[in-house]
């Protein structure tokens, strides 16, 4: 049985509303106790990098830098989509503390048992 | 001691390949049988296992090789 709450995260420097929402709502929920993850696909593949949030800032939200530290310091993990890494390039060697790179296989046993997922369209 | 076979996945990921190869290659050998899979990518580590779990197989290992690839141990259990 899963417990985990997967936040779906499908941006990054291209819509930095879209990028940080995912992780303002995770890291609501990694303060409260929850297992949270976020999970970063397409171009929000980037966020997960060392250096890959710097600058990203949206209008009354939070710098992203900051939130993903205070996310990933409450326990939060943030997954890289692989099959969107790998075009872009990005190996392990590049990736934030807290990020790891997963295939899809990963994400639906965990929603196979019964982990719940959130995303911002 | 259950008989070995081996797939040699390449550089196969989530999105090019490795979850159709590995799926075909386990069904073609004996329930009780142990699948090793070789593969590159680094993704594999979390992926191939979980697909194996949810095709009702045992994951027996997950290694890393002395040239950086994975090998990661299933055995056929259905």
């Amino acid at each position: 049985m899963s417990d985990k709450i997967l936040f779906i995260c499908t941006h990054g420097r291209d819509d930095a509303e879209r990028a940080t929402l995912p992780f303002v709502a995770a890291n609501v929920a990694a303060t409260a106790g929850q297992e949270a993850v976020v999970v970063c696909t397409i171009e929000g593949v980037w966020v997960g990098t060392e250096g890959g949030t710097s600058g990203i800032e949206a209008p009354g939200l939070p710098p992203l830098a900051s939130l993903y530290d205070e996310f990933v310091g409450n326990g939060g993990t943030v997954w890289l989509c692989g099959a969107c890494t790998k075009p872009r390039g990005i190996t392990d060697e590049a990736l934030a503390k807290g990020a790891t790179i997963v295939g899809a296989a990963k994400v639906v046993e965990e929603i196979v048992n019964g982990a719940k997922s959130v995303s911002f369209a | 001691m259950a008989e070995v076979h081996e797939l040699d996945a390449g550089d196969l990921g989530c999105g090019t390949g490795l979850p159709r190869a590995f799926a075909d290659r386990i069904r073609s050998i004996p329930v009780g049988h142990v699948l090793r899979t070789v593969v590159s990518d680094s993704a594999a580590r979390e992926d191939l296992p979980a697909l194996a779990r949810m095709m009702g197989h045992r994951v027996q290992a997950i290694e890393d090789a002395p040239d950086g690839r994975l090998v990661i141990t299933v055995e056929r259990a259905k």
